[in-house]
């Protein structure tokens, strides 16, 4: 049985799920996936994981939401009006949904995972930087790089060649 | 713990159909950029879930890292 903030917080993250993707302003929906996110980061504080759900609370709330939003707000002003959807494609992807849901679900509910419990205590996320320094030292190192690639690439790709350069001395 | 391993499964499950949905059906970049968070999302969760289930610390981390590499995607994509 499931307890009742897992409850709420189910109803938040799939309800708010949908409505990102279906309200028509286009900066309401970046504000419901926020909540979706949001609602995210209380499933890992559920599943005693608070390191996990302060990263993605920082990381994805924090910047990747805001910077959807400051995308959508400042830069892009196109991209807030809505392309008109074909009807047929729309049923389609609904049906997709709806089978995707159902099979996956029903396959899942048949497995064993139902039994699945447990009475051991969490991991103590000391763990966590452990692992990080030791066994996956090389893909820290490999994930830092992609990181400074990707400023790099962000800076390349923002550079705009029409605009004169004011503070340019030569 | 009173959730079982299989409320969270079927929780990401239905995260993961409706990114599909949104990735299959919008014509607009930012609603398919916000149905590619959700299957990110989707996958982090079962991550998480399972490793506080068998009980591992690995699980977490790999999250970790997946949230690291979504941002850094989600600044390509939002700056191209």
């Amino acid at each position: 049985m499931v307890d009742s903030v897992f409850l709420a917080l189910s109803v938040l993250t799939i309800g708010s799920a949908i409505v990102a993707l279906e309200i028509r302003s286009l900066i309401y929906g970046s504000i419901a996936l926020m909540l979706t996110l949001s609602g995210i980061a209380g499933f890992f504080l559920l599943l005693d994981a608070p390191f996990v759900a302060m990263f993605q609370l920082s990381v994805y709330v924090g910047s990747i939401a805001v910077l959807i939003l400051f995308t959508v707000m400042l830069v892009r002003r196109e991209l807030i009006f809505n392309k008109v959807e074909d009807k047929r494609r729309r049923y389609a992807g609904i049906a997709l949904m709806i089978v995707l849901m159902l099979g996956i679900g029903t396959i899942i509910i048949g497995s064993g995972l139902k039994t699945v419990d447990t009475n051991s205590s969490a991991v103590d996320y000391k763990k966590i930087g452990e692992d990080f320094l030791t066994y996956y030292s090389p893909a820290l190192i490999v994930m830092a790089l992609i990181l400074a690639s990707s400023v790099i690439g962000a800076m390349t790709l923002a550079r705009r060649e029409d605009v004169i350069d004011d503070q340019r001395t030569d | 713990m009173t959730n079982g391993l299989i409320d969270f499964v079927l929780v990401s499950v239905a995260l993961l159909a409706i990114g599909i949905y949104g990735i299959a059906v919008k014509r607009n970049a930012i609603r398919m950029l916000f149905g590619i968070e959700m299957i990110i999302n989707s996958a982090n969760l079962n991550l998480v879930a399972f490793s506080r289930y068998i009980p591992n610390s690995q699980g977490q981390t790999l999250a970790l890292f997946s949230i690291a590499i979504a941002a850094a995607e989600v600044v390509s994509f939002l700056l191209q």
